[in-house]
Parts: C-alpha cells; structure tokens; sequence
C-alpha cells in the first residue's frame, strides 16, 4: 500500500499533474514541487493538457465507435473530461497505483454501477486483469487506456502490460497509450537526453522513460499500430509545446500518442 | 439577434477561436482544442442575445456554462481585447464611416465589453465554487482512507492483541502482553474460544507473564476466560502469575476449580504434552477394555 497519498509532506506526481492542469486536489508541497518542475521542464504545462486533450478525444472516439468496455490504466484523478463523463454509459474499469486517486474516484464513481476504480500496482497487475475478466467476460471486445502513464513505467512492465492485454481481449479491441520521446534534432544528444530524465527523476523521485515510437511498438507487440502521431498535429495545436525562449532548459521533448489494435 | 452582428457572426467565431488557441494552455484542461469552435458559437451567439436584450442575468448563465466547459478568465481578457480592438478600429475615422455609424460601432464596443464582464464575473464565481468544491472531495477523500487505514491499524492491533499460536497438536499458546482491559479480554476469550473450536484444541496455555499488572476487572476476565476454554473442552493452563497476581486472585475469590498453574511457558508446554499424552493413553486403554 502506498503511503504518499496521504504525506502532505511530500509530493506526489499524480498531484502535481491535477496542480498543472489547474486543478485543485493539491497540496502546497504538490505545488512548490510543480514550481521546481517548471523550471526543467517549462512546457509541462502545454505537455499535461496535450495528453489529457488526447484522452478526451479519444474517449469521444470510443463513444462515437460504441465501446462498451473500458479498461483504463493509471487513470489518475477522474476530474473533469475522463472516460467516465464521454462515456457514461460503458462499462469501465479505471485503475491507479495513487491510493487517493483511488478514494477520489470511487466517490466520483459511487453513483454509477457500471464503473468502479481499483486500486492496482502495474507491477503487479493480475487482479485488474481478473477484474477486467470478470466484469467485462473473457475474450471479450474492449477499449483500453495507457494514456499518461507509458514514461513512468520500465520497459518489462510495459511488455507486460501489453501481453496481458492482448490476452485478455477479444480481437477489434484498441489500446491508446501517450508517450514522450526526445525529438529528432536531440536525438543524437544522448547524455543531454539522459541527464534530462535523470533531473525530472530527481524531482519527481520517480524514473521517466522517454521512448521512440518504434521503441514503443516494440514493446506494444503483439498489438497492431494503427495510427500514430505527435500530439500536436493530432490536436492541430502545432508548436503548442514548444519550449519559451527565456527557459533554462531549451531541451524539447514531444509527446506522441498511439492507437493500437488488436 | 441584430441584422449587422449577424453579417459578422461567421468572422467573429473564426476570431474567438483563435483567442482560445491562443489562450489554449489557460483554459482548464477540460477544454480540448476540438472543443474551441463549439465554444465560440456559443459565446458568439450569446454576444448576440444580449446585444439586443442586455439581459444580464441570461449572460451570467451563459459565463456559468462557459467555465463548466473549461474556459478561463484570461482567455476572456483576450476575448475582450480583440471585441475591442476590432470594434474600435471600426469606429476610427480612417474607415470611413459615417460619424453615425462610428458612434454606433463605439457603441457596440461598449455593450461587448459589459457582456464580457458579465460573463468574467460568472466565470470567476464558478472558479471560486469549483475550488471550494474540489477542497471538500479531496478533504472527503483523504478523511475516507485515513478511516480505513484506522480501520486496518485495529485490525493489526487487535490480531497482535491476541496472538494465539498453535505450538502442537491439540495444544494452544496465547502470550499475552501489555495491559488488559475488559474490551481486550472479551475479544482474548472470542478468539480463543475460535481457536479451540478450530484447532481442536485440548489444552490452551494463557501466558500472562508480558500483563504488567491486573486489576479486579482483567482478573475476573482471564477467569472467566479460562472457565470457558474448559466448557468448549480445553484445559486450561495459567503461567507467568506474579507472586501479586496469585495474592489478588487468592483475594478475591474468584472460581478457579480446574485451572492449571505453572511457574513459566516451558513448565506449561511440558504439562500440556503430558495431558495430552495421559489423554491418549486412557483412550487406547478404553478402546482395549471395550474389545
């Protein structure tokens, strides 16, 4: 059981992200951390709304498409604009890690039966996958989530994740994932990509991993990719994220999104 | 809506959304880019209404809307500044417009400024409910797990309260340790009472050399819980009694027939061995008398 959740002492990234989108589940060492943050990485900001622009359409995607059976992974807060608004009337499964995202999400979500939020480590993601079995019935059609999420985990859990998935779900089904990759002009700067990661994860106190796509749908196998972009283009909000002049760090990341099937 | 916004409606919705792309990243993250043009139309046919009603009220529900979608006040303040700017530039002399027609635009100005206000109040307000709003579900949320961690802290300690170990077969121990009082003897005697039931126990050893000290009421208790053990078939075994203790128990009086006492843990395991071992002789020696 995690204990962060409830040590306002110490940051939480799940907070610092609801703090960053302007929203208020935050406390002030949540705050001061985004603060620290902001000057390393000064399109976090821009970053944030890319991906949870990029949940909410594609989320509008799954309502227009129909999807009945949402599986979402690392849901994070349900604030406004998740699965849970655009498709009220699926069956969905959200997931976190965050304790509190949890008790926050089940409260969101007491009035609704078809949705429930579970409390799930994605290192150990069996019961989800049981859950999911359960609720939705094996191999059957299903929606799933990885959006916002991809950058915090190594490579074997997102393996893992992928495989379970794939298993789990019957053929049709799609998988959505946002990622973060270094762009192409810094690509060849490896020790400066590194030394990047390395001080976000000093901030956060939690590993970010950033990924090409073709590193991405490596390990996304044996989904099928059917369309990726950069978020930007996708939202046609293009040169949205790029870093001010003025920031400490001109180092620009992107962040790409990607919807695979099964 | 009047004949002259309507011939502009089309370029000020394009003008809107391109203030919300723009403002884009001060927007609450709700409002996605594909959401901007529907937004716009809203706002532009509310612009509309209102320049023709003043209805304040109708504006300050259409700015409550608004900020339920997502939009920000400094997405406004740029609303308001590019109505202005545009609606200024037209009353200028250097359009060409009849010093009627400029006042009418200068006008207009000033009727889009106070729609815009309007709806920045509205706005505002519901920023202000939304914090106070989200302050309650994350304080609901975090009063909601520090219950149930309270809830599963009592559940260790009361699981640590009464550690009922199983040393042998048919033979229970239950060291005791820290103060008892009537609550923590009551829930002793439940789950001990469980445990004999399921571990078929014979003989359960109370370890009570770890109990700093027992007033009227634990004592009573423990007797009381020894009295039981023996009605569900266990034979009870007090160790660990204090030289204090035996004085107050002798003391009070208090029914102690079939209760067996033992100076230490290991005296008592040994007595429990041989209770057990007697036991099974004398079914063995009644099982051959009955053939």
């Amino acid at each position: 059981m995690s204990v962060d959740y409830l040590d306002s002492t110490r940051p939480h990234i799940g907070r610092i992200y609801d703090f960053i989108l302007g929203g208020h589940h935050n406390f002030e060492v949540d705050r001061k951390a985004a603060a620290e943050l902001l000057k390393i990485v000064p399109i976090y900001p821009e970053l944030a709304r890319l991906n949870r622009w990029f949940l909410q359409l594609i989320g509008m995607r799954w309502a227009e498409a129909g999807v009945r059976n949402l599986l979402d992974l690392g849901s994070g807060l349900p604030t406004q604009g998740h699965f849970n608004e655009q498709l009220p009337e699926a069956r969905i499964i959200f997931s976190d890690k965050d304790e509190l995202s949890v008790s926050y999400g089940q409260k969101i979500l007491q009035d609704n039966p078809n949705q429930r939020y579970m409390q799930v480590d994605l290192l150990q993601p069996e019961a989800l996958f049981k859950a999911a079995e359960e609720v939705f019935g094996k191999g059957a059609k299903m929606a799933i989530g990885f959006i916002g999420i991809s950058y915090l985990l190594p490579d074997s859990v997102i393996k893992q994740v992928a495989q379970f998935t794939h298993e789990l779900s019957a053929p049709g089904s799609e998988l959505a994932v946002t990622a973060v990759m270094a762009p192409k002009s810094t690509q060849g700067d490896e020790a400066a990509t590194r030394n990047f990661a390395a001080e976000i994860e000093r901030m956060i106190r939690i590993p970010v991993f950033l990924r090409t796509p073709a590193e991405l749908e490596k390990l996304l196998h044996p989904w099928h990719v059917i369309e990726q972009h950069g978020l930007e283009e996708w939202l046609d909000m293009k040169g949205f994220a790029t870093p001010k002049p003025e920031a400490a760090h001109t180092l620009k990341v992107e962040m790409y999104g990607m919807v695979a099937t099964r | 809506m009047p004949p002259w916004f309507d011939t502009m409606r089309d370029s000020l919705v394009e003008a809107v959304v391109k203030v919300l792309k723009a403002n884009a990243v001060h927007n609450r993250s709700a409002l996605a880019p594909f959401r901007f043009k529907g937004l716009a139309q809203q706002f532009v046919a509310a612009l509309g209404d209102f320049i023709e009603s003043r209805d304040e009220i109708a504006a300050r529900e259409v700015g409550s809307r608004l900020a339920q979608q997502g939009l920000g006040q400094r997405s406004l303040f740029a609303l308001s500044h590019s109505l202005l700017d545009s609606e200024l530039s037209r009353s200028s002399a250097a359009t060409g417009l009849t010093p009627e027609e400029r006042t009418a635009a200068r006008q207009n100005a000033l009727v889009m400024n106070d729609f815009v206000l309007l709806v920045v109040d509205a706005v505002v307000s519901a920023q202000s409910q939304a914090i106070v709003h989200q302050r309650d579900e994350l304080q609901a949320a975090l009063e909601s797990l520090i219950i149930r961690r309270e809830s599963e802290l009592r559940q260790v300690i009361q699981e640590l309260s009464t550690p009922i170990m199983p040393i042998a077969e048919h033979i229970l121990a239950l060291p005791l340790i820290g103060t008892i009082d009537r609550e923590r003897a009551q829930r002793i005697t439940v789950c001990l009472l469980e445990a004999i039931v399921e571990r078929r126990a014979r003989v359960v050893i109370l370890d009570i050399s770890g109990v700093p000290a027992l007033n009227a009421e634990s004592s009573a208790a423990l007797a009381r819980t020894a009295q039981a053990a023996q009605l569900m078939g266990a034979q009870p075994v007090m160790v660990g009694i204090s030289p204090e203790f035996a004085k107050d128990l002798a003391n009070r009086a208090l029914d102690l027939q079939g209760l067996v006492t033992a100076a230490d843990l290991r005296q008592g395991i040994e007595f429990a061995n041989a209770h057990i071992g007697q036991s099974a002789q004398r079914k063995a020696n009644d099982k051959r008398r009955r053939a």
